[in-house]
């Protein structure tokens, strides 16, 4: 089970348990990610994964009972209608007992002419509308983050603003529709945070880093505020352009919707002094939070249980305030004095999670090419051998080691005719650096390497002869492809192709190339 | 950070070091072997006893013969051995050099053995070497000196000379009072069938004055075996051997007495090295009533089966 479904069910288990005192009030979610848009559009890589976040937070915090939490992840336009209408029948019967109900509908996704793109369907934005607007729901959210979503909000009473109007009052009754960009805007999605930016200050937002008050709730307006002001300031250096969220809000009654409520327990607290712009990534270094905390009030995050990385980057050139912490069920305090400072090769965002060793036992061959080794001044051995690799230690991606490999053979020489015996004996060793690419559980793999090899041959036929011996040092390249079977084991390729310096009769200088096929075993987390 | 620059500079110094040769090995191969040129004889201590006329005096001969000439190709072989345990001390793209060393058995000694390689234009190899040795601070004189044409030891053709005089001037002959005096030249080829092997001793010592040795070695086991020797009495003695693989054997003896007088006979011998025909012409005359061979009686020598070659 990964990590982040584990905290998914443990805080599904949690809300079951106790769920958050929001009196009276019966809330549905209906939660959507689809990547794909259908012909003529990317395949989006972060959709699915904002639906998982938004649905985790609505569940654990957001006082929405697991069993009133649709997620659909990669649906058609069918099954999309069939939920909404599940969840609106639900509503009805729930106010038909006299509860207050709040009906929300995320969507993470293409939307294009006007349309959210499921696969080759199209939902058009103006009929999703209607249906949040006929939705049986005292209050009817809904949050599109797609591109063009603001076309939704064509309507009187739409903003593209910072902030909403809202008056102080009980008793909502109404629709409100937040989009992620402008009609004419771009959504973008980014590898950094690993999510789009829209929801990933959405998420940020409901998990506390929007409770601007202080009182533990973050409301519609606040998760609204701080989204659209965090969206607007990543966004503005790319190059797709600012991304503005915009909104229609017509609640009848007037008033404001708490969005979710933060508990006393578990969270990360960021205390009054600290200031800046904090990262949260989890246990797989995916950020799951930012807080732009300004000095004088302490900020609460609601995060389940787990190992978090907090990191917070400092001046330019000066790098990252790195800490790793550990949730329970009790605040943990961010403390700046205990955080590491890291130069920014190591910034865990981007994948560096500490440097980590690993050794490799394997069996292959060497062989020789050129005229040399033609003349047979250079047969193929087999090779056994070992080596150690210390990864993302010199920085994000980058990976040294060092290696060790015993070898030998039998071959002859020939001469007109006339064949001598030979066994060959060899021990070598290098020292590498390299980068390393990793796509999933398969990592690729390439650097150079600079070796020594020591070369022995006896003539175990003609014990006139005596024996020979060989050693140089050889520049090389080498690669290797390595695929992670386990938590600790990978099988790897590793192949190495040098130059070796051979001068002993005459400069017959030669290329060889080496194969180990091998078991690698990794040490520490 | 001082230690660790050292350490690359002993690591480059090391780089691309070592005695890993083909080349070597076929200089070596140029030079001669024990395979090459000793010689292979039926063993006599294996003849039976035989009945009268009893064994082949003649094939008997061979034994010290042959023994003689294995021990000078065992001297030989001593200064050829001393070049194929060690590599070269140096190196050109159609030469080598070993030495120059301390003689260990000959104090205030030294010795260097030189080897060059050239190529005819059949692309063949010629290699010509030199086996010299000085007192410490003298002229290098060779004591031993050769070529050999062909690719390596087993198929080729070669000859050198061994300079038992230059040793004696050197002081570095270990058996003065048996070995030759003058200059052994070796001549062997390997090229067909038969192996051939050609010796000539110019000597003024022991039993021998002058001694011409001649081998042939076929692949079916057969062979011919050829010396002449020069007794003290200045008799000079040829004997022309043929064998079969199983040792039996016919030889032809030539007496030469004078320069216009020689006596000759022949014998034959089989498997076991038991005479089995003689055709001795000078039997029963009155000179040599029981003939050259002294295995005719009465003018009646031994009449059999003798092989044909």
């Amino acid at each position: 089970m990964k990590i982040r479904d584990a905290a998914t069910v443990i805080a599904l288990a949690a809300s079951l348990a106790s769920p958050p005192a929001l009196a009276a009030e019966r809330r549905l979610a209906l939660v959507i990610g689809q990547p794909d848009g259908g012909a003529g559009s990317v395949v989006l890589r972060y959709a699915e994964r904002d639906a998982r976040r938004i649905h985790g937070i609505l569940i654990r915090l957001g006082g929405v009972l697991g069993t009133d939490a649709r997620l659909l992840l990669s649906p058609g336009e069918t099954e999309v209608r069939r939920a909404l209408s599940d969840l609106a029948e639900r509503s009805r019967e729930a106010g038909a007992k006299g509860d207050r109900t709040v009906l929300l509908v995320y969507y993470s996704g293409h939307a294009r002419d006007g349309a959210l793109r499921l696969r080759e369907n199209r939902l058009e934005l103006s009929e999703l509308k209607r249906l949040l607007e006929l939705a049986p729901a005292d209050v009817r959210i809904g949050l599109i983050d797609s591109c063009r979503s603001g076309a939704i909000t064509r309507a009187k009473g739409v903003r593209r603003a910072p902030a909403f109007e809202v008056a102080r009052a009980e008793g909502q009754r109404g629709l409100v529709l937040v989009t992620s960009s402008g009609a004419d805007e771009d959504s973008q999605e980014s590898d950094a945070i690993g999510g789009s930016f829209f929801t990933h200050h959405l998420a940020s937002a409901l998990l506390g880093d929007a409770d601007a008050s202080g009182d533990g709730k973050v409301t519609l307006a606040e998760a609204y505020a701080y989204a659209y002001a965090r969206t607007v300031a990543s966004t503005a250096d790319t190059a797709a352009g600012v991304q503005h969220p915009a909104y229609l809000y017509d609640l009848g009654g007037a008033g404001d919707v708490v969005l979710t409520e933060l508990p006393i327990g578990g969270a990360l607290v960021f205390p009054a002094a600290a200031e800046g712009s904090f990262v949260v990534l989890d246990g797989t270094h995916r950020a799951v939070a930012e807080v732009a905390k300004p000095a004088g009030a302490p900020r609460r995050l609601a995060l389940p249980a787990g190992r978090y990385t907090v990191k917070k980057r400092l001046a330019a050139g000066d790098g990252l305030l790195v800490q790793d912490l550990e949730l329970a069920s009790s605040p943990v305090e961010v403390d700046e004095g205990r955080m590491a400072r890291v130069p920014l090769t190591k910034d865990p965002q981007k994948g560096f999670g500490g440097s980590r060793w690993s050794l490799l036992a394997g069996l292959g061959g060497q062989r020789f090419f050129g005229p040399s080794a033609a003349s047979g001044l250079f047969p193929s051995v087999g090779l056994g051998g070992l080596e150690l690799m210390v990864r993302d230690d010199l920085g994000h991606g980058l990976s040294w080691g060092f290696d060790a490999a015993l070898g030998g053979g039998s071959s002859a020489l020939g001469f007109a005719g006339d064949t001598v015996a030979m066994r060959i004996g060899e021990l070598s060793g290098g020292g590498s650096i390299g980068k390393d690419f990793h796509a999933g559980p398969v990592t690729i793999s390439a650097g150079a390497r600079l070796a020594f090899i020591y070369l022995t041959r006896s003539f175990p036929e003609r014990p006139d002869l005596p024996s020979q011996y060989f050693f140089t040092l050889t520049p090389g390249l080498t690669g290797a492809v390595t695929w992670a079977f386990s938590d600790r084991f990978a099988a790897m390729a590793r192949v190495r192709g040098h130059y070796l310096f051979y001068n002993v009769d005459r400069n017959m200088s030669l290329g060889y190339a080496e194969m180990l096929l091998g078991v690698v075993y990794a040490f520490g987390n | 950070m001082r230690s660790g620059i050292s350490g690359v500079i002993v690591l480059a110094v090391l780089a691309g070091c070592g005695t890993w040769s083909n080349e070597d090995i076929a200089f070596v191969e140029a030079l001669p072997t024990s395979q090459a040129l000793k010689v292979a004889l039926p063993d006599p201590a294996a003849q039976a006893l035989c009945a009268p006329p009893g064994s082949s005096e003649v094939w008997a001969w061979a034994k010290p013969a042959g023994d003689g000439i294995n021990a000078l190709v065992d001297l030989l072989l001593s200064f050829v051995d001393v070049v194929k345990s060690v590599t070269p001390s140096g190196r050109a793209a159609d030469a080598r050099t070993w030495g120059p060393f301390d003689d260990q058995k000959h104090p205030g000694k030294e010795v260097r053995v030189r080897m060059t390689r050239t190529r005819d234009s059949d692309g063949v190899p010629t290699y010509a070497y030199w086996f010299e040795a000085r007192p410490k601070g003298g002229e290098f004189q060779a004591i031993l000196e050769g070529s050999f044409r062909g690719e390596s030891a087993r198929a080729g053709r070669g000859e050198f000379a061994l300079r038992f005089d230059t040793l004696r001037a050197l002081g570095m002959d270990d058996h003065p009072d048996t070995d030759p005096t003058g200059v052994l030249a070796v001549q062997y080829d390997k090229t067909g069938d038969p192996r051939t092997v050609g010796l000539d001793i110019q000597s003024k010592t022991g039993s021998l004055a002058a001694f011409d040795y001649g081998f042939a070695g076929y692949a079916s086991g057969n062979g011919f075996f050829r010396y002449a020797f020069t007794n003290e009495q200045q008799q000079q003695y040829v004997v022309d051997a043929h064998f079969g693989a199983a040792g039996e054997g016919r030889a032809d003896v030539t007496v030469v007495l004078s320069s216009t007088w020689s006596l000759g006979f022949s014998e034959c011998w089989d498997a076991a090295g038991c005479v089995t025909d003689v055709k001795d012409p000078n039997a029963g005359t009155l000179l040599f009533p029981d003939g050259l061979s002294k295995l005719c009686q009465g003018g009646q020598c031994p009449s059999g089966a003798c092989p044909a070659f």
